[in-house]
């Protein structure tokens, strides 16, 4: 009985090492955490400013991706194509005159008893996304309509504030020395304007984005700390609700696998044996699956084999051999390629509302001169630091490497199969690869160290995360206002 | 102890600056004024006697948006009628004639000549980027003998696009005097705040929350970088 307060005593007055370890463990943590204390509330801030200076139905496809969460609340089922609602639409009509969607002196017939289109139906899209703002939605369901789209908004807004701890989450696993870089890739993030637009609008980009944020977690932990079942959970329910949102998430597949790969084999692989097999595994799935065909103005171009198009046309049903024969006719998409280039990467970095908002070319060229110049530093810092870096880091970034090569690639492949000569294909905007916005900002973080000397090294970040910083302020704070409100 | 509570001084006064700067940017965004076109008198005013007249249309173009009242030129009769009302319109020049504004105005009110109609900030429906609409002022002259009654001023006017119609017939070259008053928030000159809340639901819609929106983000943002920089650099030490 007696000894019971002795040792309290005791172990207050002299704690075990053991305890006084774990005591600085979690100091340490709550201080990490203490970023974060800032990092939400700004984030979410800057969030509700994106959110509240564009004016309702000013992002891409908003009308009609708010159109498809509104006739679920309504209908209390997932609508086909066909499906919708005079009523609604005259709403939205209405809301959209008042609030200038329109040229100017362009004005729609609200007399009319059956409303057009307001837009491109998205009902093809897989309904997960649609079901989630239904949640919120059915909580104003009375309201006028505004308030409704700016509540479908809000859970937008959620999103991307979370996104900002994810990314912040990431840099403290990839990099736990680099207090500098923890803040510096989630705040790159947050004043990323173009991504800050969209992941405060109606669409179900938004969720993808924010799957494809937590994939990434979810594969960094794999790899820096081995297969530990909160990481797999969280990657593997990532990539699940990534894909079950939309196709784009297809190519978070690859990165997924890779992580799963590493997790399980922690020691160095030989990269002329990796490099090896990836080069005979894609030759002979090339041989194999396909030959030499031509097109019909002559020209040499690669066909699907006969069993390939047999399977596609019977049960895949993705019209591989268009597809395969339009990539590889480079005589018509030469020019395209240039198009999609010039399109995809100014609209990834400096295309606001429709993608008809642009900061001036100044920033469309500061921009093609930061990436290119990071991209020159990428390499630099490769090598200057590939003694550095632990094994996971370098792993790690070569997922970010490769899911950033991945989205590019996605773009390429969605021009295809391109339409018959003469009419112009759809050219895919960059947000289509926004799932990759946080590998970019990882890849311009490095790339842009590596462009300065080691002694300039630890400060280099704080340039370039000013210089975003300040395109960000402008956006928010005048291009957005001149073009929705006519000054600035 | 002493650094202790030297600290907490120093984040108490901290955040009561930051909280007084938003008291002022909330007052200061909040400060509205009334700017009119004054109707100076010129040599070709005259005077339309409202007797034997139904309805007196004037046609005119807005050049802002917030238009929140009208000063119009009217004179009473020498004889006065007791308690004469004359019931105002304001509508759209175009499209489906849907009242805007619907005021009755008591001409024994007017004061040196001039009643101010006051209504709640007009937003109207007009692209910020064309900044002009066309409305209408009506006036529905009460049954009054002919030649009597209170008086309008009227003036000549060669240039204008807009049209004074007296019962139905254009007067051509010829206009009705009176003044727009427009609401003037000084903030706008910094930031359109106004045009940013118009039209807007809720809270939305109430210009200052745009203000305070900015200035929390950029106050959380530098407060917090100082910190960082503080942070950092007694680390470097």
């Amino acid at each position: 009985m007696d000894t019971g307060p002795t040792s309290v005593s005791l172990s207050v007055a002299s704690p075990s090492p053991n305890l006084a370890l774990e005591r600085t463990d979690r100091w340490r943590s709550l201080r990490d955490y203490a970023l974060l204390r800032w990092l939400l509330p700004l984030a979410l801030l800057h969030g509700v400013l994106y959110l509240v200076i564009a004016p309702p139905w000013q992002h891409y496809d908003e009308p009609t991706h708010f159109e498809y969460a509104w006739l679920i609340v309504v209908h209390n089922h997932i609508p086909t194509m066909d499906e919708s609602d005079p009523q609604m639409r005259h709403n939205a009509l209405e809301s959209m005159d008042r609030f200038r969607f329109y040229p100017p002196g362009q004005h729609v017939d609200l007399t009319d008893p059956n409303p057009p289109e307001i837009g491109m139906n998205q009902r093809y899209h897989p309904a997960l996304y649609y079901m989630l703002v239904a949640l919120p939605l059915r909580l104003v369901a009375d309201l006028p309509i505004d308030v409704q789209l700016y509540t479908a908004r809000t859970l937008s807004l959620i999103l991307y504030t979370l996104i900002i701890a994810i990314a912040w989450r990431v840099a403290v696993v990839v990099v736990p020395d680099e207090p500098l870089i923890q803040l510096v890739v989630p705040l790159m993030l947050l004043f990323t304007p173009s991504f800050a637009d969209m992941m405060t609008a109606v669409n179900n980009d938004v969720l993808v984005n924010f799957a494809a944020a937590a994939l990434l977690l979810g594969c960094v932990l794999l790899v820096c700390g081995g297969m530990h079942p909160t990481s797999l959970v969280l990657a593997t329910l990532a990539l699940g609700v990534g894909l079950a949102t939309k196709r784009t998430a297809v190519i978070l597949l690859v990165p997924y696998v890779l992580a799963l790969l590493w997790a399980l084999h922690r020691t160095p692989l030989r990269l002329w044996k990796v490099a090896g097999v990836l080069v005979i595994g894609t030759l002979m799935s090339a041989f194999a699956g396909l030959e030499i065909g031509h097109a019909a103005n002559g020209t040499q171009i690669l066909a699907l084999r006969p069993w390939l198009n047999q399977l596609d046309s019977s049960y895949l049903r993705l019209s591989l051999d268009s597809w395969v024969r339009s990539v590889s006719d480079f005589e018509q998409t030469n020019v395209l390629y240039q198009l999609l280039l010039t399109i995809s990467f100014t609209s990834f970095w400096v295309r606001f509302g429709w993608g008809n908002i642009i900061i001036g070319s100044w920033a469309d060229w500061m921009m093609v001169g930061i990436c290119v110049a990071c991209a020159v530093g990428l390499i630099v810092q490769g090598w200057r630091s590939r003694s550095q870096m632990t094994i996971s880091q370098q792993r790690c970034i070569w997922i970010f490497l490769i899911a950033v090569v991945l989205g590019c690639l996605s773009l390429v492949a969605r021009l295809h199969p391109l339409p018959s000569p003469g009419y112009i294909p759809y050219i895919p905007r960059g947000r289509y690869i926004f799932t990759v916005m946080l590998p970019v900002i990882w890849l311009i973080v490095l790339g842009w160290q590596g462009l300065f000397p080691n002694r300039w090294k630890h400060v280099s970040p704080i340039i370039i995360l000013g210089l975003w910083g300040a395109i960000d302020l402008i956006v928010w704070s005048n291009t957005l206002i001149a073009y929705f409100y006519g000054v600035g | 102890m002493s650094t202790t509570a030297a600290n907490i001084t120093v984040r108490t006064s901290r955040w009561l600056t930051a909280l007084v700067g938003a008291l002022c940017i909330m007052a200061l965004s909040m400060i509205t004024t009334l700017d009119g076109e004054i109707a100076l008198p010129a040599p070709t005013d005259m005077q339309i006697t409202l007797g034997g007249i139904t309805t007196i249309e004037q046609t005119f173009t807005i050049t802002r948006p917030d238009l929140v009242g009208l000063e119009i030129q009217i004179h009473p009769a020498a004889q006065i009628v007791p308690d004469l009302r004359v019931p105002l319109h304001l509508r759209y020049a175009d499209g489906s004639p849907v009242d805007l504004v619907s005021e009755s105005l008591s001409v024994q009110t007017a004061k040196n000549g001039v009643i101010t109609v006051r209504f709640p900030l007009l937003v109207a429906a007009h692209d910020l980027r064309v900044p002009t609409t066309t409305l209408a002022l009506i006036l529905d002259v009460p049954q009054l003998q002919p030649n009597t009654g209170p008086t309008v001023t009227a003036r000549e006017n060669h240039q204008t696009q807009e049209t004074l119609i007296i019962d139905g017939r254009i007067s051509a070259n010829r206009e009705l005097v009176f003044a727009p008053l427009y609401q003037r928030r000084w903030a706008d000159s910094l930031w359109p705040i106004s045009a940013m809340a118009r039209g807007k639901p809720g809270i939305l819609g109430w210009p200052p929350l745009y203000a305070l929106l900015a200035y929390t983000y950029l106050i959380i943002l530098g407060g917090g970088i100082a910190n960082l920089r503080r942070r950092f650099l007694s680390r470097n030490d």
